[in-house]
């Protein structure tokens, strides 16, 4: 097989400028398209982590802000545990982390297989307790752009989903080129960090 | 039989598979996954396809003849059927699913029912090919030779 310097299987790692490679939390309760995903989106050589709900991207996540905290062996000894049993769709409500920085965690829009419409997201919006607070108020964690991923092209619902934070909604199915669209959105934080992106339904 | 009658056989399937819309280009994103470093992969996701599949569907059977219908369970599986059947280019089950929905929405038992026959009957179809497909593939791959790019 002839190989162009460009080849997916050949790209090195995404890095920032900080050195730090792209990682990506791709949450679906899918287990077909969290395959697919995954493939994907190493092709775009981005270090992947998947979920298959809210709730499991949460404990990923706040997992991560253990590790950002120095507990680092902590974060690496369940991050495999993780990602066996990991598969969610989740949507960061920044705006509303921020309004009330009281709160100990992300507001989640639950995501039941018998509720895939983005508009039924809101009447299904619940706290989930990551089980501690979020250790600082601006936690980088709240600054992870998401990009969400629905099948169903509902433009009512997109806009609230972009009014709520997201930095993209992208439609089902997802192609090789919408993944390598995603690096437009990897945000340069201030400090290296361990997450990158996060990639929601 | 020599290779290259193999792989024209190949040809052949898959060309019908696409052109009377088993497939749709999905399925070639799929192929497009498939490299020297994941030579197994179109396999892998239809494999996990099928075991998917087959699990809604069973929960769908239960589902529609329960003595009270819960018919937003049904359309949740069918959600999740047509969702992947959709992201590895199933072209007709998903065809079916958008059907099976509306019955679903509209609580039209008879409806779901017909939707539920006719989504077994081409998810059967599909795997018979799909699976004589991926046999053609590994008596080429046998014989020493590759998978044609299409």
């Amino acid at each position: 097989m002839n190989c162009s310097s460009f080849s997916p299987s050949e790209a090195s790692p995404e890095r920032e400028a900080d050195g730090g490679e792209l990682h990506v939390l791709a949450v679906d309760d899918s287990i077909v398209e969290r395959m697919l995903l995954e493939r994907m989106l190493k092709n775009s050589a981005y270090k992947v982590t998947t979920a298959e709900n809210g709730v499991r991207a949460l404990e990923y996540l706040s997992l991560l802000e253990d590790a950002r905290d120095g507990t680092l062996n902590k974060a690496v000894n369940h991050v495999p545990q993780i990602d066996r049993d990991l598969v969610l769709k989740f949507r960061q409500s920044s705006h509303r982390v921020q309004e009330d920085r009281s709160r100990s965690g992300f507001e989640v829009a639950e995501h039941t297989s018998d509720q895939h419409s983005l508009g039924d997201l809101r009447k299904k919006r619940q706290r989930i307790d990551v089980g501690k607070p979020l250790k600082h108020e601006t936690s980088y964690l709240k600054e992870i752009p998401v990009v969400i991923m629905s099948s169903e092209n509902i433009p009512a619902r997109i806009e609230k989903c972009l009014e709520e934070g997201a930095q993209e909604f992208m439609l089902k199915p997802i192609r090789q080129s919408d993944v390598k669209r995603l690096r437009c959105h990897a945000k340069n934080f201030s400090e290296a960090t361990p997450g990158r992106l996060c990639l929601g339904i | 039989m020599a290779v290259f009658q193999l792989q024209q056989q190949w040809v052949d399937l898959i060309s019908a598979l696409f052109r009377e819309e088993f497939l749709d280009s999905q399925f070639t994103q799929l192929q497009q996954l498939q490299d020297e470093s994941n030579p197994d992969f179109v396999v892998e996701v239809v494999t996990l396809f099928f075991e998917d599949s087959e699990r809604l569907l069973n929960d769908l059977c239960s589902t529609l003849h329960q003595r009270v219908v819960d018919f937003k369970k049904a359309d949740a599986h069918v959600h999740q059927l047509k969702g992947s059947s959709a992201s590895i280019g199933a072209q007709r089950v998903k065809n079916v699913c958008v059907s099976f929905r509306n019955c679903c929405e509209e609580g039209n038992l008879e409806g779901c029912l017909a939707c539920l026959q006719q989504v077994k009957h081409e998810y059967t179809l599909l795997k018979s090919k799909l699976e004589a497909l991926f046999a053609l593939e590994q008596q080429i791959v046998a014989a020493g030779g590759s998978l044609p790019t299409m």
